[in-house]
């Protein structure tokens, strides 16, 4: 079973692992949906650390060399095995929700893991309420993914989304022991224009809900 | 050349085109030098770093991160992470270290939050540090500005790891949620 390396993410942002616990942490998280999207959350909050500026290269490095190197793929072990670990893991953890009874809107479930790699996708964090959330949704429209961190534990929790000014449910996820939460869904396309999660004995209007935009 | 916007880049580059990867080297190389020699202080390693970065751009372009992050936040960590590690890894310690070094033990030495508030540049970044709780402050100053690592953090303050990780990463949380009130 593949653990989740939460408690390093925010100390990979920060530069504050060693070599190979970072590239751990970078090879487990380039192939889960849940780590990269908090590892990006987490990058993007260290880069903003960074002060501006610019300091031109005297040499400029060749681009060309560089693409015409071997992929990690084939020379880092490490990361190999954590990637194929990691698919195998998000393989195992769709099974389980399938297991929990998470609803599906789409009687045809993919892996979430192989939506996102072959797929373009956006993503749309949640805010309000208490917690945090994030929602990917794949450009196309036709699947949704959604994680959430830091809500009520053992709660379940609905995900609404807005089209044509109505919000309508996509589906419902429960959290664990430490209020962390998953959920996929597919569907058929549709102009979306926001998002809402609350707990399922709320409606979209509860100061409990988190809302995108 | 057309400026190609940052999703075409990243798509350009999932499909394993080399002219994405020199465009994203147009954009973001010069920023990715400053990074690495703030923290190196020396121009042929931070160069060093810097394709360090690239590379791994390259490398890992088809993972989910450098889509999630897009391609500016990504190479700002894994550069300034590349750089970091140089200087971890080299046998004399830095100038750079040394006055890290010596602000650890100097009475004298600025409080780490105005050691943070000087390395962060915009007015929004330091009062959303200096909002922090001290613990967290410190961590982050640790961390961020002085190039530790949590097990470093972990003993230079006596504190669990467990507990200096939580504190990182509710501290990086926080400032992301401040931050993001700020801008709105």
């Amino acid at each position: 079973m593949i653990s989740h390396p939460h408690e390093d993410i925010e100390a990979f942002a920060l530069g504050a692992l060693d070599e190979l616990e970072a590239r751990r942490v970078l090879a487990h998280a380039n192939s889960c949906p849940t780590c990269s999207i908090l590892l990006a959350d987490a990058m993007s909050t260290a880069a903003k650390l960074e002060p501006a500026g610019e300091r031109p290269l005297a040499a400029p490095i060749a681009m060309g060399a560089i693409a015409a190197r071997p992929t990690a793929g084939a020379r880092d072990p490490v990361a190999s095995f954590v990637r194929w670990a990691s698919a195998f893991g998000a393989v195992a953890a769709i099974f389980a929700l399938l297991i929990w009874n998470v609803n599906l809107r789409s009687n045809t479930l993919t892996v979430p893991v192989a939506a996102l790699v072959h797929s373009h996708f956006e993503h749309h964090a949640l805010h309000g309420g208490a917690g945090s959330a994030k929602v990917i949704q794949a450009i196309d429209g036709h699947w949704l993914y959604l994680v959430a961190d830091g809500l009520l534990p053992r709660t379940a929790y609905r995900l609404w989304e807005i089209s044509a000014g109505s919000p309508h449910i996509v589906g419902t996820m429960r959290t664990d022991s430490s209020g962390r939460g998953t959920g996929y869904w597919e569907q058929t396309p549709t102009k979306l224009s926001g998002f809402v999660l609350t707990p399922s004995d709320a409606d979209t209007t509860s100061p409990r809900a988190l809302r995108w935009p | 050349m057309t400026d190609p916007s940052p999703a075409d880049l990243v798509s350009r580059l999932v499909q394993g085109d080399p002219v994405a990867l020199e465009d994203a080297y147009r954009e973001h190389a010069a920023r990715c030098n400053a990074i690495a020699y703030r923290v190196l202080r020396d121009e042929d390693r931070a160069r060093d770093a810097v394709q360090e970065a690239f590379l791994s751009l390259w490398r890992h372009r088809d993972g989910l991160v450098v889509r999630s992050a897009g391609i500016g936040p990504w190479l700002v960590v894994v550069t300034r992470n590349a750089a970091i590690q140089m200087l971890r890894r080299a046998a004399t310690r830095t100038s750079r270290e040394e006055r890290a070094a010596t602000a650890d033990t100097d009475p004298s030495a600025p409080d780490p939050s105005d050691v943070v508030a000087a390395g962060a540049e915009s007015q929004w970044v330091r009062s959303a540090i200096a909002a922090l709780p001290a613990e967290q402050r410190a961590v982050i100053e640790y961390a961020y500005f002085r190039y530790m690592t949590m097990s470093q953090i972990a003993e230079r303050t006596k504190t669990p790891l467990a507990t200096i990780k939580r504190r990182a990463q509710i501290a990086l949380r926080q400032l992301a949620s401040k931050l993001r009130e700020q801008q709105t």
